[in-house]
């Protein structure tokens, strides 16, 4: 077992409200299991990617980790653009205290950007930081990668080349996918997490995890859909209510 | 332990490379200039020590060497003090790589910060010392144990303080008044001999006050130290050291980053 939860909850704040992301969650990833987490927007899959890897904490409960987890893939917010690729590539070289030298090349190749190694990040063209922050992850020795919304960038050009470099890199090692699009699971996981309200449910069967996805998603469009049309007829006999306020005062004034 | 000791030093010693190499990195000569900075905080204060000739200097203690074995460490202490919380909120996003904490950020730009003042401490104590005539430091292993005292103290500080910024972001403007009179408390202009005897049990709790007068002691033939004790800036440091830690842990998991 390499990253087990036992009884997590995570309570977030936005904007001065608390949402509970997750409800006393338990949920184990093998090291060598390749699993998807499925959830709509804002339901909580990155950050139940940073407990994972351990860069959150939770609130409640206990998170055990047995390997080496990789951040959530890709991570572009530590680049520093008036830095050359090279030195953005030697602080995470740096970081994990890889000694090999040509680990920046290394990165560069698998990454096909070689031509623009000692060149500044904000003059290279913008596919080079999607490839960068792809090959800097996969690149890495971890025993299990994350990857956050999608596997590689979703660029027409590099997507079969990080295809291919998913499969290769990953190969016998953990792979935890997040995201709300059905298709990227489907295509890289063998099972599935559906998160939903904060509460996690597992599928053996990637195809009935997202047929469920998929259920929870229609119901909450319908909901929602419900709640807007209630919304305008509140305001629509609110308007008339008014109306006849203002009717009344007018009779009174006269 | 030791892979997570390896880890960690991993962290620390990449922000601290980082942190040089961004310093006035749009500049031509980049890092020079953060050297330049640091000399220029100083170069006004032995200005005015020279200029001001006899103003607080003593027998045997050339004003511009004297100067510099003070202010140097305290801008240094100072610098750090003040900016911990400031600078766990510039490199929070650094945060998102596992195993980085807010502390490898503190050790990482304080590292950094020593390289600076480091640097600076030796290039020009060596020229005013020639030009002064200073003989070499009585115990130099002693200008380094102290110099590495003020930059912990710094560092110790700024962790007790970073939950109190998180708290009340204002705090700091309250807290940096007091601390001015520290220039003038703390054996950087004045040693606590010129203070008349009475006063020195109210001075001597100051662990600043021990770091001045011990490089002094250490640095200069023509001074010994009535009231500098190294044991105690060693319990100031340990205890400090301890609280620091222990606060900011605290301000890890419960006080978000402002």
């Amino acid at each position: 077992m390499s990253v087990s939860f036992q009884n997590v909850g995570k309570v977030v704040h936005r904007a001065g409200r608390a949402y509970e992301l997750l409800h006393d969650t338990n949920l184990c990833v093998e090291n060598d299991a390749r699993v998807g987490i499925l959830g709509g927007p804002k339901s909580g899959k990155t950050t139940l990617l940073r407990l994972i890897c351990g860069t959150e904490t939770p609130d409640t409960g206990i998170i055990k980790r047995d390997d080496n987890i990789s951040w959530p893939i890709p991570l572009a917010n530590f680049l520093v653009n008036t830095s050359s690729v090279a030195l953005n590539i030697r602080f995470v070289q740096r970081l994990y205290g890889i000694k090999h030298k040509d680990f920046p090349r290394q990165i560069a190749e698998l990454g096909g950007f070689l031509e623009f190694l000692n060149v500044e990040l904000q003059k290279c063209p913008p596919l080079v930081k999607a490839q960068l922050t792809f090959a800097l992850g996969i690149g890495m020795d971890f025993d299990i990668y994350l990857f956050d919304d999608r596997v590689g960038p979703p660029q027409k050009q590099f997507k079969e080349r990080a295809t291919e470099l998913f499969k290769c890199r990953t190969e016998g090692r953990g792979v935890v996918v997040a995201s709300s699009i059905p298709a990227e699971i489907e295509a890289h996981c063998d099972s599935v997490f559906v998160l939903d309200d904060g509460r996690v449910t597992h599928f053996d069967d990637v195809k009935d995890g997202v047929s469920h996805f998929k259920n929870l998603m229609k119901a909450a469009n319908e909901k929602q859909k419900n709640a807007e049309e209630a919304k305008e007829d509140d305001e629509g006999a609110g308007g008339t209510e008014e109306a006849a306020d203002g009717m009344e005062e007018l009779a009174a004034a006269l | 332990m030791l892979k997570l000791l390896q880890a960690q030093l991993n962290a620390i010693s990449a922000i601290s490379i980082r942190e040089m190499q961004l310093q006035q990195a749009t500049l031509m000569y980049g890092y020079a200039w953060a050297l330049f900075d640091a000399l220029l905080s100083v170069g006004g204060l032995v200005l005015i020590k020279v200029l001001l000739k006899g103003f607080g200097g003593m027998p045997g203690l050339q004003p511009m060497t004297f100067v510099l074995t003070g202010a140097l460490p305290w801008f240094m202490f100072s610098g750090l003090w003040h900016g911990t919380n400031g600078t766990i909120k510039k490199h929070q996003k650094l945060l998102s790589f596992p195993g980085v904490t807010p502390l490898d950020i503190v050790f990482g730009t304080a590292l950094q910060t020593l390289t600076t003042y480091g640097v600076v401490f030796l290039l020009t104590t060596t020229v005013t010392s020639a030009i002064e005539g200073v003989p070499f430091p009585r115990f130099p292993m002693g200008v380094i144990l102290v110099f590495l005292s003020a930059w912990l103290m710094g560092v110790f500080l700024g962790l007790i303080f970073m939950p109190l910024t998180r708290l009340y972001p204002p705090a700091m403007k309250f807290i940096s008044f007091p601390f001015r009179l520290g220039l003038f408390l703390s054996s950087v202009f004045f040693m606590i001999t010129e203070f008349p005897s009475y006063v020195w049990p109210y001075m001597v709790w100051n662990p600043m006050l021990h770091v001045g007068e011990l490089m002094r002691t250490y640095w200069f033939q023509a001074y010994n130290t009535p009231v500098g004790r190294p044991l105690y800036v060693v319990e100031c440091l340990m205890g400090m050291g301890a609280l620091g830690l222990l606060l900011e842990r605290y301000a890890r998991r419960r006080l978000p980053i402002v």
